[in-house]
């Protein structure tokens, strides 16, 4: 490297290379001949100061590389010039070497206290002079190296951070309903936050915790929030992007290298969360005002990157909240910061910020101020990294589901064309028996109308039409089960195990779903066929009673209606018949 | 911090002891520990009684001697682990991947 070759040079012979500038401060101009003379022979150019003033300013504008000065002098002594010359920020490191007549202790130890780097008394040993000036000189090189290797870490660090920034982070959404607070322990955090919504409008949020921190940690986040974003907007459920995550961080990753992470899929519904805790402090529910903590999610599984032998299925939970239910995610950063005692923040006072937040206050808010109040400046030695996201509203994509604000044409039933056969593409899918319980078929189909007809701009609707429409034939079909559940108390988690349970022993019975779509000059249109083997259900029950949204039954087939041109029920309600049209634009 | 190195008497296991903080600063010392023995051959014991303290990089520092460890990978206890540390391995689920004393 060609930043360290002064010390090349200084094994040279002496009177070929110039090691650079000496300054000699003496007031008797005999010691400084003597000096000037020995420095000149190891290779130095030599510049000389009377007194401490001078040396001051010969400091100034000559910058010097190595300075040699004597104690007592006129005007200045040598202790105050030193003080000075140290103390200038624009000195990085020049070494100074006290030479003096005085042999008094405490007088020698001074010229360390002031800042010198080394002494040599008179009447000194021109041996011994050499020996201590090459001493400091490698104590420079030094210097210069560590500043260099700063100087570059720093710079890969800020441009890491510009990446990371572009890449990473740009694409999060609902930032301005999330509330974050992120202090990295070095210029960069070793954590992560994401968030995207799924086709369907849920709201996955993930923060992630990689093994130390700084730039190394950052490298894994580039691979996992591509990953996230990707398998999120195909619409894949929350076990199948962890599970896409792990995989591929255990690819990629050193073996020393893994990721903690805290993930939540927010229902668009507000109604329940699947949450997964891998190896992160306890995700932490919160009610609307009594700022009581409602639930937990302790973690349940090993971090991601070590190890295929995770069971998702198990370790994501489905958990019931409210509107207005506050969700708060942190790193162990949080109840890990050291104070001065070098005693931790704990979770006895993580919480106890929570339960004295003030009114009109958030959380995070009343948690940051207790940090610092508590760490009193110490030293961070962990990234700190909080989230709060509030189960309201302001969280969720806006959907138009309402029928007289749809902005896609609708069109009658006896329009639709797709039978002339002209541009007509049809493709389906059925699955049959256990198939049911491990296939998801719509990121299949979403793919398929994705690759054929293109519609990126209706991926999301569609995406929401499918997954309602499979739901149902799956569900009320099939399983046999009443979304009437749902209504009673504890009904969504009721609801679920029994689906669970069901989706577990079921061994036959089947869901086709069939797409036939065209294009027309200004748009198109696509028929969506759904059949189960169930005995159909009363679907003229959920028809009507569009006004009550709060019902925790039949939302279902309220945005369906929103969102389709039609919606046909062919008797005995095993078979659905969408139909959604689109205009170019 | 300090790392120690103890083989037992038959030479099928490898005691490693570190003592005070177990973080990043160990790493040099920790790998010197295990590398010398080929990878497969030994059974591992990581004895934390002197650990005051254990980090994520520590963390990561175990997953690579359980590679490194008899039985592909995997046969590594932590034992003597003290309160603060035990609760950073539990919080991991490392028990998946370790045999820890004091955790089932």
């Amino acid at each position: 490297m060609t930043t360290f070759s002064t010390s090349i040079k200084s094994k040279m012979p002496a009177s070929t290379v110039t090691k650079g500038k000496a300054l000699v401060a003496d007031d008797k101009r005999s010691n400084r001949m003597i000096l000037s003379a020995i420095l000149k022979q190891i290779g130095y150019e030599v510049i000389q100061a009377e007194n401490g003033v001078e040396a001051v300013e010969l400091f100034q504008t000559e910058k010097p590389d190595i300075i040699l000065i004597d104690i007592i002098m006129p005007v200045m002594d040598g202790y105050n010039a030193v003080k000075q010359i140290k103390s200038d920020p624009a000195n990085s490191f020049t070494p100074v070497l006290f030479l003096t007549g005085m042999t008094d202790e405490q007088d020698l130890a001074k010229c360390i206290e002031v800042g010198g780097d080394d002494f040599l008394t008179k009447p000194f040993n021109r041996t011994l002079l050499t020996a201590k000036i090459h001493a400091l000189e490698r104590i420079s090189i030094l210097h210069k190296q560590v500043n260099v290797l700063y100087a570059r870490t720093q710079q890969d660090q800020e441009m890491a951070k510009e990446v990371f920034a572009g890449a990473v982070i740009t694409d999060n959404v609902a930032l301005n309903a999330i509330q974050t607070l992120s202090q990295p322990a070095e210029l960069f955090s070793g954590d992560v936050l994401l968030s995207a919504y799924s086709p369907s409008g849920d709201l996955n949020v993930m923060m992630g915790d990689f093994t130390g921190h700084g730039l190394a940690a950052a490298l894994g986040a580039m691979p996992a929030s591509e990953v996230f974003r990707a398998m999120t907007s195909k619409g894949y459920s929350t076990q199948q992007i962890l599970a896409g995550i792990n995989s591929k961080l255990l690819n990629i990753l050193p073996t020393s290298m893994f990721l903690a992470i805290q993930f939540i899929t927010l229902s668009k519904y507000l109604d329940y969360v699947s949450v997964c805790n891998c190896g992160m402090p306890d995700i932490l529910f919160l009610g609307t005002d009594d700022h009581i903590i409602k639930h937990r999610a302790p973690s349940s599984e090993i971090p991601l990157g070590i190890s295929t032998d995770i069971d998702f299925n198990e370790c994501v939970k489905l958990v019931k909240i409210d509107l207005g239910d506050t969700i708060l995610l942190a790193s162990d950063g949080v109840t890990e910061a050291l104070n001065n005692n070098k005693e931790p923040f704990t979770n006895k006072r993580l919480e106890s910020a929570i339960s004295e937040r003030q009114a009109g206050k958030s959380t995070i808010d009343s948690i940051s101020n207790a940090l610092q109040v508590f760490c009193g400046g110490a030293s961070q030695a962990d990234d700190i990294s909080l989230a709060e996201i509030p189960c309201t509203p302001e969280v969720l994509q806006a959907i138009k589901c309402d029928t007289t604000d749809n902005q896609y044409e609708t069109k009658s039933v006896t329009d639709f064309n797709c039978s002339s056969n002209i541009n007509r593409v049809d493709f389906n899918i059925s699955l049959y028996g256990r198939r049911l319980s491990d296939t998801d078929p719509i990121p299949i189909l979403i793919n398929h109308i994705h690759e054929i007809e293109g519609l990126a701009e209706h991926r999301r609707l569609l995406f929401t039409i499918l997954t309602e429409l499979y739901t149902n034939s799956l569900d009320n079909g099939v399983l046999g089960l009443h979304s009437d559940i749902k209504n009673e108390m504890d009904g969504f988690s009721n609801y679920f195990t029994a689906r669970e349970k069901r989706l577990e022993q079921l061994t036959d019975g089947y869901v086709t779903i069939a797409i036939s779509s065209c294009t027309t000059p200004n748009g198109g249109e696509m028929i969506i066929t759904v059949k189960d083997s169930g005995s159909g259900f009363n679907y003229s029950d959920y028809k009507c009673d569009k006004s009550d949204y709060s019902k925790l039954s039949g939302r279902g087939i309220q945005l369906l209606t929103g969102l389709c041109s039609s919606i046909t029920y062919i008797e005995p309600g095993n078979h659905v018949e969408a139909i959604y049209s689109w205009c170019d634009s | 911090m300090n790392v120690k190195v103890i083989e037992s008497e038959d030479g099928s296991e490898v005691t490693i002891q570190v003592s005070g903080r177990f973080d990043f600063s160990c790493y040099q010392q920790f790998v010197d520990g295990y590398q010398d023995y080929l990878k497969g051959e030994k059974r591992f014991v990581v004895d934390l009684n002197e650990t005051e303290y254990m980090d994520s990089s520590a963390m990561g520092m175990l997953l690579r001697l359980r590679d490194h460890s008899a039985r592909d990978g995997g046969d590594v206890a932590l034992i003597n682990a003290n309160e603060s540390v035990l609760e950073i391995l539990k919080i991991a689920n490392f028990n998946r991947l370790f045999a820890i004393a004091g955790m089932d």
